[in-house]
């Protein structure tokens, strides 16, 4: 006993609309979607008085300038003691890179360093041509930000004023450092 | 998109305001700190003392370089206040294991956020030129700069205990300047342009900058993977073309090609680590890097020889 079926042909012409309607929604769903969680594309970008820390410098300059940022956190804790700068001898003789004279500092340029009475370390290079000139400039506050300055002229010389104005022109640039999370994190900065 | 972006940026403000709450809502008891590789562990360890516990994110004997996150590593972020993070390229996995955790909204130190990175050399650059070279903690100065920062870092979020967390930051900070100045120190002749480096693994720029060196050619095409035969001829002739004087390869993969590389080029191997590898320990930055420094140094002096 067995009951007929009755199997009727598909609508294959409506299948097929509706799958293609189907597969415009989807299409235009994740366009929605990109259009509006996209990322932008954020370029950093320099001023014209700027040189970026990862690609304008060369390998001497970028040993320097990274030393020169942990030295000056040293010096800024040391303010919190006492408010004078340490003296580059001290800073020498506690072993802190770049005021410290050894073979690195000799590869790097073989800077002399001295302490301006603006609030600024100065370090004259010996050798432009591996490594330019660099200055320090120390904030007000002593939990402000480090300012470093580079001049790859080989007549960079102890600046008279330390206004941005000033320093830009005599020659110096800005060296500015910014951050890249890794690749997958990028979204969340 | 503006809007969203700001309601995005107004969260996180938010949120950062409300997690050092949330870190110290256990009163009295010692901060859990999460870390995700070696070098941190030991930097961590030497910056809180016995005022709190380091936990590794990864057990001991996995790769992070090949890790995938097991459940039970991810349970374990639940327990922890703060995850300390390298956060530019080397510990990626952990994004995915916070967000998959208990505590998706845990707070964490970006250890490398001031530190002037490099960018990718290799393989590893491509990606639209914002990749930046992960291994910083391969230089003493780039290591110092993130135990600064994460010491500041734990104060915010553990103020009792912030001087004596900036304290034993400093001195940790001053055995680590000991270490490359007693290399340095072996160093009378500083190399000239012509001593010319090429590495194994694009680790080490960090460290050899310390010397005011370049690294000029990097072997593998990418980390752990072996250049095929047609790639190891062609590398071969691009170190004697370029006048590489010395090979930085790596100590835990040994490798076959390695010797070939020294054979048919003639040029010297000397082998570093990247500390990634081993039991977690206070001591082991130390004396990992101190290894490392004599192993430039010498490959310095044996050049000069």
């Amino acid at each position: 006993m067995s009951r007929v079926q009755v199997v009727r042909p598909a609508g294959a012409g409506h299948e097929t609309l509706y799958v293609l309607l189907v597969s415009l929604l989807i299409l235009a769903l994740a366009a929605g979607i990109v259009a509006l969680r996209g990322e932008r594309h954020d370029e950093v970008s320099f001023e014209a008085h700027q040189l970026d820390a990862r690609r304008d410098l060369n390998a001497a300059e970028q040993g320097v300038y990274a030393d020169l940022r942990v030295a000056f956190d040293e010096i800024q804790a040391r303010r919190e003691e006492e408010p004078q700068l340490l003296a580059v001898e001290v800073l020498a003789e506690e072993g802190f890179p770049p005021f410290v004279a050894d073979a690195s500092a000799a590869s790097r340029g073989q800077h002399q360093w001295q302490l301006l009475p603006q609030q600024a370390y100065l370090g004259l290079s010996q050798a432009s041509t591996v490594a330019g000139s660099f200055l320090l400039l120390v904030p007000q506050a002593h939990d402000g930000a480090a300012d470093v300055w580079l001049q790859r002229s080989p007549s960079a010389s102890v600046p008279a004023e330390l206004s941005q104005a000033a320093l830009i022109a005599a020659g110096w640039q800005q060296i500015a450092a910014h951050y890249d999370a890794g690749v997958p994190r990028q979204h969340r900065h | 998109m503006f809007r969203a972006t700001l309601a995005r940026r107004l969260l996180t403000v938010l949120l950062a305001c409300a997690l050092p709450a949330l870190a110290l809502a256990e009163n009295g008891k010692p901060l859990r700190i999460g870390i995700t590789l070696h070098p941190y562990y030991s930097y961590v360890s030497n910056i809180v003392g016995d005022k709190a516990e380091v936990v590794p994110l990864i057990p001991a004997g996995f790769n992070p370089h090949a890790y995938e996150p097991r459940a039970e590593d991810i349970k374990r972020i639940g327990t922890l206040d703060v995850i300390v993070l390298n956060g530019v390229g080397h510990d990626d996995f952990a994004d995915r294991m916070i967000a998959a955790s208990e505590k998706p909204n845990i707070a964490t130190i970006e250890s490398n956020s001031n530190v002037p990175l490099l960018a990718a050399t290799g393989v590893a650059a491509r990606g639209a030129g914002k990749v930046v070279n992960p291994h910083t903690f391969l230089s003493i100065s780039a290591s110092i700069a993130q135990v600064n920062n994460i010491a500041r870092e734990l104060g915010k979020l553990d103020p009792d205990n912030a001087k004596y967390y900036s304290q034993n930051a400093r001195a940790y900070a001053k055995r680590l300047r000991k270490l490359r100045a007693e290399a340095l120190a072996q160093v009378t002749e500083a190399p000239g342009a012509e001593f010319r480096v090429a590495t194994i693994h694009a680790a080490y720029d960090y460290l050899v900058r310390e010397f005011g060196l370049e690294v000029t050619a990097v072997v593998e095409p990418a980390h752990g993977i072996e250049p095929s035969p047609s790639q190891l001829k062609k590398t071969i002739d691009q170190l004697k073309a370029l006048d590489v004087k010395v090979i930085f390869s790596e100590m835990d993969f040994p490798s076959a090609y390695v010797e070939t590389i020294q054979r048919e080029s003639g040029v010297k191997i000397y082998p570093l680590t990247h500390i990634s590898y081993g039991d977690y320990s206070k001591e082991k930055y130390e004396v990992e890097m101190k290894r490392n420094l004599d192993t430039v140094v010498r490959a310095i002096k044996e050049s000069q020889a």
